[in-house]
């Protein structure tokens, strides 16, 4: 069978057509599709942003309403050499108003058991009437910071004269 | 007349008869190729419109959700805290009565009386049936310690306790 100029041209120009078609269709696809692509992009961008902004705005009030708090705790803590001995002198001062002969035994700063807290261990030695070792005692064991009590002797060295040695714990906490 | 060969041909004719074959010569059927060409055109044009279509609603309704797990995960633990502070107020209060007794007494006589909210664990608020000699190691405080690493600043911190 013989084919025609006319047809084998309609061919052709048929042929190229679909060429063409299809590779418009193509590139639509493929560029539409990159396009999504960066939409979700940008659309889970976004929304990490907001979580943040989130994020951010609500530490921002909670700060603000916790600062009250977070100034009366953060004075719970020994900041530094000069509050250590602020606090010693203190306690210094403490004592002869209990009618106390008092001694500083000694001073180290140390490393809590949890490994991750500094603080002062202090031992102190302290002598005078029975009441006023045992409310000096109390004194030391409700001091207004972060401290606990490691070690407490108290004995009756002579007759009425009482002598206490305490250990203590101040927690201190980088200004 | 008809002879008996034509009414044997008649005869086959009626018994066998001949299917009729269409047989097609032609390779190229101009209608048939622009009928399936037009058909896959369409077809292709609705499957895309269908794509889009999808696409379309797919991303028509983006709505950046302000996700409530951000607020959520940002941990303040309140109870704690205030449990801290209280703490930390009666052990404040203790010390004070004390200071104020021992200011204003002087301690020549015990007068005035502390309330004292906590038990020690020494035990020592008495001056009556105390032994001459007390050692205590580890003494806590009176008070149950609360968790204070979880609240210094304000930061949130690992829950230990103290030390």
């Amino acid at each position: 069978m013989r084919i025609n100029n006319k047809t084998k041209y309609v061919f052709i120009i048929s042929i190229v057509v679909v060429i063409v078609s299809a590779s418009i269709f193509s590139f639509f696809l493929f560029f539409i599709n990159k396009q999504g692509d960066r939409l979700e992009e940008k659309v889970s961008l976004l929304e990490e942003n907001n979580k943040k902004e989130a994020a951010y705005r609500n530490i921002t009030r909670t700060a603000t309403e916790t600062e009250e708090e977070r100034l009366l705790l953060g004075r719970k803590f020994l900041k530094g050499n000069d509050d250590t001995i602020v606090f010693l002198s203190e306690i210094e001062t403490l004592a002869p108003k209990f009618g106390l002969t008092f001694q500083t035994k000694a001073l180290d700063g140390v490393v809590g058991k949890a490994g991750d807290q500094e603080a002062v261990k202090a031992t102190f030695a302290y002598s005078g009437k029975k009441n006023s070792v045992l409310d000096f005692t109390k004194v030391m064991e409700n001091l207004p910071y972060h401290s606990y009590i490691e070690a407490l002797t108290l004995s009756e060295i002579e007759e009425g004269l009482w002598e206490g040695t305490i250990t203590a714990f101040i927690t201190t906490k980088s200004p | 007349m008809i002879n008996k060969e034509e009414i044997k041909k008649m005869a086959d004719g009626i018994l066998h008869p001949r299917k009729r074959k269409f047989v097609d010569n032609h390779i190229m059927h101009v209608e048939r190729e622009w009928f399936l060409g037009v058909t896959i055109g369409l077809l292709l044009f609705i499957l895309g419109g269908v794509w889009s279509f999808n696409s379309y609603q797919e991303y028509r309704m983006i709505d950046t959700k302000d996700s409530e797990i951000a607020i959520d995960s940002v941990i303040y633990k309140k109870e704690l805290v205030d449990s801290v502070v209280d703490y930390f107020g009666k052990r404040e209060e203790v010390y004070d009565n004390y200071l104020k007794k021992a200011s204003v007494n002087g301690y020549q006589d015990l007068v005035i009386p502390i309330e004292d909210e906590f038990d020690n664990s020494i035990g020592a608020t008495t001056t009556e049936g105390l032994p001459s000699s007390i050692s205590v190691d580890e003494v806590e405080g009176d008070i149950d310690t609360p968790n204070m690493d979880s609240v210094i600043d304000g930061e949130i911190l690992l829950p230990t306790n103290s030390f």
